[in-house]
């Protein structure tokens, strides 16, 4: 499933840039602790332990995802209002909001490219939908999507 | 006109009442509301609300906004792109705009008629016009050099300690942990889930409700009706737009704006001196980084 979304992911992207798709899943020697290029990476744990689930595009509610890959820590557990931190392993901001629709009504927390954070006291366990603001269509439309 | 005195005497029968929902509930996690001195805020209330005025906070001193959030974000973004050239790298990122990009926060919820009007509870910036693909992605042997996962000598220059997006953290941050700053941004959520449920608030969501009804919409509350999943995909109805304009009309009218403003400062000033050397920390971490960005950013 993993590498289907990151196929899939890649290949919107090639297709975007050259109007083609992408045949095989390309090697990824990017990946940052676990988190494949091109993704936004929740991980039940803080310092991006335990299991982590992976999105390629944003999403208004994280309801319908579990996180799924890498440690056994929260395996199963819907990531809505469960993850301790996040790595944005893609070339633009994320913000991740507090409540679902991308509507950072109470509060939302922005992370830069290529990096990674542990969530602060309260978006910990408070992480319900999130998009890269600064890129159009998929990547920031907010749609309620199930990318597990 | 309510006064001080009125919410202290509810202030009792209303944390039993709280502490009787937390027990219902599922969750593991202590109520916001747990240890906390409700008397002692409600006592800083002021008796009349409808003389507050502005939307500032104590905690704001020692948090960034959103804009502020991105404007560090985007010197970060520059010191990547300048720490690639000197491995000579040359590859524009993402073009980081803070206003545009930033978060509007709705922290009393809808309260702008004319997005009302336009957008219902949608977020406008979903809306807004985006190119598709800004900015190339780097690609992979760029990102090893950002990230660090390629080690040794590029352009002649060893790879820095967690790449180039690490000699920009260290650079923005003595900590190196630029951002948010968490004890604030904790205690400010906290103050909003314990404001939440106050007995002026709580008031002041009942005038609203009866407001709503009057036009036929039946919420508990504000929250209720923007968080009602009819109004969650797709562009808003009529129907959402009708429910969106009440509710900020009915907000006036309540004075919900500001007796939430009026209870969460009383809150937060009870917060805040169990946290004053923290909060002083976070207060200077905060104005080093955005003093240090906007020295970039120019």
């Amino acid at each position: 499933m993993r590498a289907k979304r990151v196929l899939t992911g890649l290949a919107a992207f090639v297709a975007v840039l050259t109007g083609t798709s992408l045949a095989a899943p390309a090697a990824s020697a990017a990946d940052l602790y676990g988190c494949p290029d091109f993704n936004l990476c929740f991980y039940f744990n803080s310092g991006f332990e335990g299991a982590f689930a992976n999105y390629a595009y944003s999403d208004g509610n994280l309801d319908n995802e579990v996180f799924r890959w890498g440690g056994t820590n929260g395996r199963g557990v819907q990531v809505k209002n469960n993850a301790a931190s996040v790595i944005n392993n893609e070339g633009w901001t994320a913000t991740v909001y507090y409540n679902s629709g991308c509507n950072g009504s109470v509060a939302s927390q922005s992370f830069g490219m290529y990096g990674g954070h542990d969530f602060t006291a309260t978006m910990k366990n408070n992480n319900a939908s999130f998009k890269w603001p600064s890129v159009g269509g998929l990547f920031s439309d907010c749609g309620n999507r199930d990318q597990d | 006109m309510v006064t001080s005195d009125r919410w202290r005497r509810r202030a009792g029968a209303f944390a039993a009442a709280v502490a009787a929902a937390a027990l219902a509930g599922c969750s593991a996690a202590p109520a916001a509301t747990s240890g906390f001195d409700l008397d002692a805020a409600l006592a800083k209330v002021p008796a009349d609300v409808s003389t507050v005025r502005g939307l500032d906070l104590p905690l704001d001193r020692s948090l960034l906004t959103p804009v502020e959030e991105l404007e560090v974000i985007k010197a970060r973004t520059t010191l990547i792109e300048r720490c690639l050239t000197a491995h000579g790298i040359g590859f524009a990122l993402e073009a980081v705009d803070p206003v545009r990009d930033a978060t509007k926060l709705r922290r009393h919820g809808l309260v702008d008629a004319g997005e009302a009007a336009t957008y219902g509870y949608r977020d406008p910036a979903v809306f807004a016009a985006r190119s598709e693909a800004p900015a190339r992605r780097p690609p992979p042997d760029v990102v090893s050099v950002i990230t660090g996962t390629r080690t040794g000598k590029v352009g002649g220059r060893d790879v820095p300690p967690g790449g180039c997006a690490g000699e920009a953290d260290r650079a923005i941050a003595p900590d190196a942990k630029p951002g948010q700053e968490p004890v604030s941004f904790g205690l400010s959520n906290r103050g909003y889930e314990i404001t939440r449920t106050t007995p002026p608030v709580a008031a002041a969501a009942t005038k609203w409700s009866r407001c709503m009804a009057e036009a036929g919409f039946r919420y508990d509350g504000p929250d209720a009706a923007m968080n009602d999943p009819a109004f969650s995909a797709g562009r808003a109805s009529a129907h959402e737009i009708a429910v969106a304009t009440q509710d900020v009309r009915c907000k006036e009218r309540a004075g919900w704006v500001p007796t939430w403003v009026a209870v969460e400062r009383a809150v937060q000033d009870v917060l805040i001196p169990q946290y004053a050397g923290d909060l002083a920390r976070e207060r200077q971490h905060k104005e080093r980084q955005l003093e240090v960005a906007r020295g970039i950013n120019g």
